[in-house]
């Protein structure tokens, strides 16, 4: 171990350096603005992203593993990241409409995208915590940027003390992982742990207290109470980037984490494809149930968001029980599918209740009553958006669903199929009631007339919408390219 | 490209062509979806003399008619697969049929034409792809865009509880349709393609047992299966006890809507059961005839029951829906040639009697504004030309010898007591009843003092005769001379009767 600090090769960390360097460009350009600070930092993120995107394609090749070990880079890191900057680019302009003099909400974001580009690579637990709280602690504050708004400073409040539960919890679990195996590096800790004849207490333990911390980042039930108080509370635009991009960060983490998981013996009692479908089906279930009941429309998201990270659940469940081989490349691939398909058509949902907040007000869902007749081309898209949330064909929630079913099938998880399937028709309940009060129903005594005025989709909002609403639309139909380039990058 | 292709999409087209026009130019809108559904007839009838009635197709990709087939989603080796056969062809001619004649019958809407009309149209898309589809994942999404469009269609422009009965719609099909998904998924993965080696969602592969392999070799997984895609089918049909959201779905849906839902929709519960079903798990079909023919008995003798206690005259004809479509089930349980054939020509008689039907309380209710059967008496005096064509619309319902539905319904008790004869001799009261309730109707409806409310109602108009008089002629010579929609079916379904009699039940 002569190597010197100095011969390091930094190469691989080209895109984390020059998101840091472009990071702070646009910090001093944000001081230096007049005014419109929030559109120059927006635009000026929107280019940055753009242009790691390109960095992130074409280093795609250089595969491998880097600084000790510690950093990774495969088909899943460039897949990762290039989703990140996608949710991030959405974001920002979805972002800009509500923060048109801040710049610093715009440049949080990308922090928190900062450490989902190194979450993505990180192959090591003590990189994969680091990066964990990068992502969460700019979160924090997004959070609470809502600042003269009380729902919005406890939503922040309440996000930090779950999220410093749950970065304990994680902490104690690596703590007792490290411990068994001496391994820091995320490969060698899954051989060492591997090669120890039978499980030990500590062993459950740890690896159940990691599993909990990442559900508390994924919103994980019984760990997802923070989530519809913060997603209620945090400006609609900031909702919209949690509900989509920490969470398929969680999903990157917990991917890295699979092998480790997998040498799960169930001395205790405790597997890993237990406790992910157990995990799996009472996400889905007291997701898709507590949405019914809700009122506003922030809410109903958040709780469809919960269920949709149990559909997520679902796939790895199938990689929990397939450590190798054909159904879990499948598997893999049904996850990253998945999450593509969750940006786009959350991030659509979210564009429209954001613009009915815009003009209206609210999001009640008193609001959204005769909206359909008023706005009708909003209220279409959000539509779209909901029945592709539901997964009916011939929309890209569908072929979503199509292959994490598919994953099960194949993995003969029939129970959990059979689970999803009821809340499928349980999620219709809801997403329809949203739809139905949209077209359905007329908008109420007092505020019709404001109702009728309508909301209209700008430029900006307009451009968001096709970006999201023609991968909603076009990836239900053709959606072989995606599926093939996943595919490579899977294997 | 093949002219089916033509027939699906161009709806499509025609409904994007509508969504371009100016809002409020009702007239040229609904111009526009009457032009676009007859092109699609004119379509679909020029086929017919193309048509070879001698190709069997069934489980024979080669002998398939009009096929298309180019890779769609080559990962899962999914194709866009299309083609027809005896069993599909009479389906399509139906669904051009009443597509087309249920546009000028929707011309009374006033609210929101554009969007009704568009979704019409793609609703006709979604009807035309299930009939054509031989990709088991085409079919799966084309059975499912019907849903949107009709979810709209009932939940915008339906009666006072049309909300109530959308929702109750949309959810009870989606049931059925998600445990199809997982079925077809459970096929997909242990059928082999006989060419690459790989997976295959081709119907027809799927079809020859020696590319099954796997799971599903295995009874208990037939039977799971078999029960999985019967409840997705048996929830369209509407079998008994899947049956309960078709009378409110009817009852609120506007005219044309309802025509629809009975005139083809309901046949996709069918024809899914003899197009999927039969020959993917034969055998376990062929053990479980038993409990298709339970199931159709049921259905007629409940559906008429129901339908003699109605007051509402569409919920009326709601009920003799399910208790005709009974007629399909026992027919097809057979598993004979005469008992396929009745079943299938049940369906498209059906259709059109049905439609009918629907037609003729829509006529009535857009004068009178209500449906109760005993608010009118004697109008026999005032409207003797709508009394003309509802006679003969109930005497087909009723099966009377002349008229189409008498031979489907002999058909499918020929067929079905040579099999089935408790069920069969049980079933056959079921035309007693139905006779008693049509005719009781028609009693209080056309015969007796006339309301003096309705003295001076409107006979029907021209318009309405349009729509009615094309399936009046329909009904005749069917039943009169049936062979032109009989000789379609006849070597497909002979050939089906044939596959289903060479297995050995479990």
């Amino acid at each position: 171990m002569n190597q010197s600090p100095i011969n390091i090769d930094l190469s691989p960390m080209i895109p984390e350096l020059t998101l840091v360097g472009g990071l702070l460009l646009l910090l001093i350009v944000d001081l230096l603005a007049k005014r419109n600070k929030g559109i120059i930092a927006a635009v000026g993120g929107s280019i940055l992203l753009f242009v790691l995107m390109i960095i992130t394609i074409s280093a795609e090749e250089r595969v491998g593993s880097y600084l000790f070990g510690t950093v990774i880079q495969d088909g899943i890191t460039v897949f990762f990241r290039l989703l990140f900057c996608l949710a991030g680019i959405i974001s920002l302009g979805l972002m800009s409409y509500r923060f048109k003099d801040e710049g610093e909400p715009h440049l949080l974001i990308l922090s928190c995208i900062l450490g989902m580009f190194l979450l993505a690579g990180a192959n090591d637990i003590i990189m994969l915590f680091v990066a964990i709280e990068m992502v969460s602690i700019p979160a924090y504050v997004l959070a609470g940027y809502g600042r003269k708004d009380m729902k919005s400073a406890e939503a922040s409040l309440k996000y930090v003390l779950y999220g410093a539960v749950s970065s304990g919890m994680m902490l104690y679990g690596f703590s007792l992982l490290y411990g068994i195996s001496g391994a820091t590096n995320l490969p060698e800790m899954a051989a060492k742990l591997g090669t120890v004849s039978g499980t030990s207490l500590p062993h459950v333990m740890g690896l159940v207290l990691v599993f909990a911390g990442i559900g508390y980042k994924i919103a994980m039930v019984p760990f997802h109470f923070w989530c519809p108080d913060v997603y209620e509370g945090s400006p609609t635009a900031v909702t919209a980037f949690f509900s989509v991009a920490p969470k398929a960060a969680g999903f990157a983490a917990l991917l890295r984490l699979m092998p480790v998981y997998v040498t799960l013996e169930p001395t205790y009692g405790v597997t890993a494809v237990g406790m992910i479908t157990i995990g799996s089906a009472m996400t889905m279930t007291l997701g898709n149930l507590g949405a019914i009941w809700q009122d506003s429309v922030k809410r109903l998201l958040a709780y469809s968001s919960i269920a949709h990270a149990g559909y997520l659940l679902m796939g790895f469940a199938v990689l929990a029980a397939y450590p190798e081989g054909e159904i879990h490349d499948l598997a893999t691939a049904a996850v990253m599918f998945y999450l593509v398909v969750y940006v786009f058509m959350n991030l659509g949902a979210f564009l429209i209740v954001d613009l009915v907040e815009r003009n209206f007000g609210g999001e009640h869902i008193k609001w959204f009553r005769g909206f359909g007749k008023s706005s009708p081309i909003p209220a279409l898209a959000l539509a779209v958006f909901l029945f592709s949330l539901i997964g009916l064909p011939p929309l890209a929630g569908f072929i979503g669903k199509f292959y994490l079913f598919s994953a099960l099938v194949k993995g003969k998880l029939f129970a959990l199929a059979i689970i999803a399937i009821a809340n499928t028709v349980v999620s219709l309940f809801y997403y329809v009631r949203l739809i139905r009060d949209m077209f359905l129903y007329e908008a109420e005594g007092n505020i019709a007339d404001q109702v009728a005025a309508g909301a209209k989709l700008k430029t900006l909002g307009g451009i968001l919408a096709i970006v999201t609403l023609i991968p909603t639309l076009v990836l239900g139909i053709f959606w072989g390219q995606l599926a093939n380039w996943i595919q490579l990058k899977v294997w | 490209m093949s002219p089916l292709t033509l027939i699906t999409f161009l709806p499509v087209v025609g409904a994007a062509i509508i969504l371009a026009l100016p809002r409020h130019n009702h007239k040229l809108i609904q111009w526009t979806a009457l032009f676009t559904a007859l092109v699609v007839l004119i379509i679909t009838a020029s086929l017919y003399p193309q048509f070879d009635m001698q190709k069997v197709g069934i489980n024979q990709e080669a002998t398939f008619q009009f096929t298309e087939k180019h890779s769609w989603i080559p990962a899962f080796n999914i194709n866009y697969h299309v083609g027809v056969d005896g069993l599909s062809f009479p389906m399509i001619l139906l669904t051009a049929l009443l597509s087309f004649l249920c546009i000028p019958a929707s011309f009374g809407i006033k609210k929101g034409v554009q969007g009704y009309f568009a979704l019409f149209l793609l609703l006709e898309t979604g009807m035309m792809g299930t009939f054509i589809a031989l990709d088991f994942f085409l079919f799966y999404v084309f059975w499912e865009i019907m849903l949107l469009p009709m979810y709209f269609l009932i939940g915008i422009w339906g009666g006072p509880r049309r909300i109530y009965a959308a929702i109750k719609f949309f959810l009870y099909t989606l049931i059925g349709s998600v445990m199809m998904l997982v079925v077809m998924l459970m096929l997909y993965f242990n059928t082999i393609d006989p060419v690459t080696g790989g997976h295959t969602f081709n119907m027809l592969h799927m079809m020859d047992q020696a590319n099954q392999t796997g799971i599903i070799l295995l009874h208990s997984t037939r039977i799971i299966m078999f029960f999985g895609l019967y409840i997705g089918f048996a929830i369209k049909i509407p079998a008994f006890p899947f049956h309960t959201w078709l009378p409110d779905a009817h009852v609120e849906a506007p005219t044309a809507i309802s025509v629809i839902l009975a005139g083809v929709l309901l046949k996709m519960g069918t024809y899914g059961i003899i197009r999927i079903l039969y020959p993917i798990l034969p055998e376990t079909t062929v053990s479980f005839g038993w409990f298709i023919a339970l199931i159709g008995m049921i259905n007629i003798i409940y559906g008429a029951f129901c339908a003699m206690a109605q007051t509402d005259l569409k919920k009326l004809v709601a009920y003799s829906s399910i208790s005709h479509m009974g007629y399909v089930m026992l027919g097809m349980s057979a598993f004979t040639a005469a008992g396929l054939q009745g079943a299938v020509f049940q369906m498209f008689n059906h259709g059109t009697i049905t439609a009918m039907l629907f037609l003729l309380v829509g006529v009535i209710y857009d004068r009178a504004h209500h449906r109760q059967i005993n608010g009118f008496g004697g109008l026999a005096n005032v409207m003797p030309r709508y009394m003309g064509i509802t006679l003969l619309a109930f005497f087909a319902g009723m099966g009377l010898p002349g008229l189409s539905g008498f031979i489907s319904e002999a058909m499918v008790f020929i067929g079905a007591f040579q099999v089935w004869k408790v069920h069969t001799i049980i079933a056959i009261f079921g035309i007693i009843i139905t006779a008693g309730y049509l005719l009781w109707t028609l009693q209080r409806v056309f015969f007796g003092e006339t309301n003096p409310k309705y003295l001076d109602i409107k006979d029907i108009n021209g318009r309405e005769l349009f729509t009615l008089i094309p399936l009046g002629i329909i009904v005749i010579f069917l039943g009169i001379w049936p062979h032109p929609v009989l000789d379609l079916m006849n070597s497909s379904l002979s050939h089906l009767a044939n596959m289903m009699s060479s297995v050995t039940p479990l």
